[in-house]
């Protein structure tokens, strides 16, 4: 993965910009030492790391305006950085780059329960605000599976989903405001306590923007009652092929359920060896269905469901009777990940959607993959939205294994458009894929996408390398009469 | 008053979306500004644009792709709403942002997908389940500049590029004009009902819909009537219920055991709240219709209707404030964070009172209905603060650089 070339120039003036940062924020913001830069050297994708010029920690929107217009004068790149959770790369740094971390903003403001709202500063975790208001009933809906850790500013620069997206949404949908910083410094807000602000959805555009375009500074979200009961089902079947179309046949009957999660033989079986949640060993895949609301509904659902299922091949089936119970069913899916870390020296997660129906041509086609590239693959789906998290399994230390476990994931993702889904459900593009930003757009959508970014970054200096495949100059990408159809500027920097 | 130009150009009416690549690129060839239109339902929503020629997309028009199971549904931008709500009973499921019809029933409902779309107007269960932004997955359009692009997909959880679904819902096809749409649909609830609370207060009214939505029995509306807009309900039973108290309207909605043990439940919670009376389902549906069409205030020559956006909380209170205006009829929805105000026109139509009233608590006022000579001569939307609009204007820009499409529309440049 290639990154900008680092600007040798900028990166001889560091102790310039690092002292002049420090005159700006105080010199106990500001972090220049080599070695204690080294924790911002990478996010969630570990793969890729590098060392930024400067760490820079605002304690205040202030601080955040005046870091953003010293580098906007002085032409510095900037790294926005949350928790450094991402997996996929969009907290990487720059050389030549500040890392701006807003992990010292890591208050809550205001816990509003008239107008069932949390204000809090883009570095409180997203657990934080359930933690806050859960004494009351209250939760956060989106649960991102990192939630002990990542931060709520990061779930809005990702647009951070969870398991329980299918009925209560993405972070763009359980967000009613933030503030934000634009690359000139100035301070922003965008919607509040109320719905729908006129104008532009400029709030629907910051959310999911990957840090390109403007800093979060504070965050409005609304808050949900509790629940009043929650039971899980563990469904297991013989053939993939049928708990795919069980998934459909639920919803089809006019179920939306909290979750709706599928693993694979492998998954399953990994799972199982880490927790011993109980889970059916000899399943080609499982479900585990989760219903919530009222008593009387979950019980009457919880009925429906399993009928459902049966007539879709189950060949067992088992409902919570507790609340730890229906927590060990979710345990074994929650620990998928360090349970495949166990049985294998390494793993990549991938995170493409495909339309649901298309499950089990994608589930042939990755077999058919796993064999091509002599490489095995553990599935874990959210499988009521279609968001597929295949796990493939690999040896860093066995030479060409990285690179053909990479190509292997590329391939699925192609395979995600090509059954008209997408590169990616929640993880986001990054530095990851970046570069196969092209199977799912033409060269007119990107550049519609980055004349947005020119709108709010005409220098190009938010996060530059990340999403785009080609960085376009702004001057050229406003310029009209574009030709169709060949890169008219082989000069430009491409990475 | 702002100068305003009416088309001088014969209307240009588009076949599919080549041709529209080819209107729209032409037109930026011969910067002649275009008006957009579909079935022009929605015409009378933000300012008059300064166009040379309307753009018809009528031609747009039919259902494409519709996969109940899959909670997805594709259609050319122009298909009439009717169409796509009939396609939607037959198969159980509905658009749950609950958009304005223009009607009371879904055969009589007016204009197209892309008309619900391009102005982002949501209905009563808005509070609950989302904006029409929230239910718009992607779309196919051609920018100002007469390029087509594509963003956002026919899958629900996507996080791949900017999310320009959002930016083109509520845009008032300033940006682009889009051609195709795929929009998400949800399951139609098996059953409905509306507990009605005659409270001695608008505010007491007010605290019944927050104790609901502080339990846990999942209310899907919440509206506050009061009296003298009740009045004017064709419902028996909420102009009963309203004829000396507001009244709050709390519905539930899912299935029939649920709704049942629900409005039960709620009924115990709000004793001492009120007196009571709960409507079954059709009634409960008419209600709710009425509310969302704003059929109790409708537009009238000497009136001008106002939707002011605000923090749910302070509902009750700013309802009140509006109601003691001379010879305003207002009523709240979305729990208190929506006021549908009838404000008699003449001078600013209460715009700068209203605004007053909403700023300080964070809000917005806009103007929905209105005469068009009214409507040329003030803010129709919220103004917005300098540094927001000049953003917004380079927004604009980034779309369609030469102002070709819809323009003035929503602002003076934009």
């Amino acid at each position: 993965m290639q990154m900008p070339t680092p600007d040798q120039d900028m990166i001889a003036r560091k102790s310039i910009i690092a002292a002049d940062l420090a005159a700006l924020i105080g010199a106990d913001g500001v972090i220049a030492d080599d070695g204690a830069m080294s924790v911002f050297e990478s996010d969630g994708l570990n793969g890729y790391r590098a060392t930024p010029m400067v760490v820079a920690l605002p304690a205040t929107t202030a601080d955040v305006a005046k870091l953003m217009r010293y580098c906007r004068d002085n032409d510095v790149k900037i790294v926005p950085r949350g928790a450094g959770t991402s997996l996929s790369g969009g907290a990487l740094p720059l050389e030549d780059g500040v890392v701006i971390g807003l992990s010292r903003m890591n208050r809550i403001l205001d816990i509003d329960y008239d107008n069932r709202a949390v204000v809090a500063q883009p570095g409180v975790t997203n657990l934080a605000i359930t933690h806050a208001v859960e004494g009351k009933g209250y939760y956060y809906a989106p649960d991102p599976s990192s939630q002990i850790a990542c931060s709520i500013g990061g779930n809005v620069a990702e647009n951070s989903g969870g398991v329980h997206c299918l009925k209560y949404g993405l972070t763009t949908n359980n967000l009613l405001g933030i503030e934000m910083v634009t690359m000139d410094g100035e301070v922003i807000t965008l919607g509040g306590k109320h719905l729908d602000a006129g104008g532009y959805d400029l709030l629907g555009v910051m959310t999911g923007s990957e840090g390109l375009l403007g800093i979060v500074t504070e965050v409005t979200v609304r808050i949900l009652q509790k629940p009043a009961t929650r039971k899980a089902l563990l469904i297991g079947f013989d053939e993939a092929l049928r708990a795919g179309e069980a998934v459909g046949a639920v919803i089809a009957k006019g179920i939306i359920p909290a979750g709706m999660e599928m693993m694979d033989n492998p998954a399953i079986n990994a799972a199982e060896d880490f927790v011993s949640a109980g889970y059916p060993r000899e399943a080609d895949a499982l479900l585990i269905v989760e219903l919530d609301g009222p008593e009387a509904e979950v019980t009457a659902l919880t009925a429906r469901v399993a009928e459902i299922v049966k007539a879709r091949g189950a060949t067992s089936i088992r409902v919570s009777e507790t609340e730890e119970e229906r927590e060990l069913f979710w345990a074994g899916r929650k620990s998928a990940f360090p349970a495949i870390g166990r049985i294998s020296p390494d793993y990549l997660c991938m995170d493409g959607t495909i339309p649901r129906r298309q499950l089990p041509e994608m589930l042939s086609r990755m077999s058919r993959m796993s064999q091509q590239f002599g490489l095995r693959v553990a599935n874990v789906f959210h499988a009521g939205d279609g968001n597929l998290h295949p796990l493939i399994l690999f040896d860093a230390n066995e030479p060409g294994d990285l690179e053909r476990a990479e190509e292997f994931g590329a391939a699925i993702l192609k395979a995600c458009v090509e059954l008209g889904g997408v590169l990616t459900g929640e993880h986001g593009v990054g530095v990851e894929k970046r570069d196969l930003m092209g199977e799912m757009f033409s060269e007119d959508d990107l550049k519609q996408q980055q004349r947005l970014k020119c709108a709010f970054d005409p220098g190009h200096l938010l996060n530059p390398g990340k999403v785009f495949p080609v960085l376009h100059r702004c001057a050229e990408l406003g310029r009209l009469h574009v030709h169709h159809g060949k890169l008219p500027h082989p000069d430009l920097p491409r990475f | 008053m702002r100068a305003f130009t009416t088309p001088t150009l014969p209307p240009r009416d588009v076949r599919d979306a080549d041709d529209l690549l080819e209107a729209i690129a032409s037109a930026a060839a011969s910067r002649t500004r275009l008006d957009v239109q579909g079935l022009g339902s929605r015409k009378h929503l933000g300012r008059a644009t300064d166009a040379d020629q309307v753009l018809s997309l009528v031609s747009l028009s039919g259902i494409t792709t519709y996969e109940p199971d899959e909670l997805v549904l594709m259609a050319k931008a122009a298909t009439p709403l009717s169409e796509i709500l009939k396609a939607l009973d037959d198969a159980g499921q509905m658009l749950a942002f609950d958009p304005q019809l223009g009607a009371m029933t879904h055969e009589a409902a007016q204009g197209t997908i892309g008309g619900v779309m391009a102005t982002n107007l949501s209905g009563p269960r808005r509070m609950v389940a989302g904006a029409a932004r929230d239910f718009l997955l992607g779309f196919n359009a051609v920018s100002g500049r007469g390029e087509a692009f594509q963003s956002g997909s026919r899958v629900m959880k996507n996080v791949t590029g900017y999310d320009l679904s959002k930016l083109m819902a509520g845009s008032f096809g300033t940006l682009a004009v889009m051609h195709d749409v795929t929009i998400k649909t949800m399951p139609k609830p098996e059953d409905a009902a509306s507990l009605l609370v005659a409270a001695p207060s608008i505010e007491q009214a007010g605290a019944a819909i927050r104790a609901a939505l502080a339990s846990s029995f999942e209310p899907t509306a919440g509206a506050i009537v009061p009296p003298k807009v009740a009045v004017f309900s064709d419902q028996k039973k909420l102009k009963e219920a309203a004829q000396n108290f507001p009244v709050a309207v709390i519905r539930v909605e899912g299935f029939a055991v649920s709704v049942k043990n629900r409005i039960d439940a709620l009924s115990g919670l709000l004793k001492g709240h009120g007196e009571q009376m709960v409507l079954a389902k059709e009634e409960s549906d008419l209600v709710q219709a009425e509310l969302r069409e704003n059929t109790m205030i409708p537009p009238q020559n000497n009136r001008v209707t106002w939707k002011i956006s605000c923090p749910p909380a302070v509902g009750a209170p700013l309802l009140d404030d509006i109601l003691k205006r001379p010879n305003c009829r207002a009523y709240a929805d979305w729990a208190g964070g929506l006021i549908w105000v009838s404000h008699p026109s003449g001078g600013d139509s209460g715009a700068e009172a209203l605004r007053k009233l909403v700023a300080p608590h964070g809000g917005h006022v806009t103007l929905i209905n209105a005469p068009e000579n009214i409507r040329m001569a003030l803010d129709v939307f919220e103004p917005q603060p300098a540094p927001l609009h000049e953003l917004a204007c380079r927004v604009k820009a980034s779309f369609d650089p030469l102002g070709i499409l819809n323009p003035g529309r929503m602002y003076d440049g934009i």
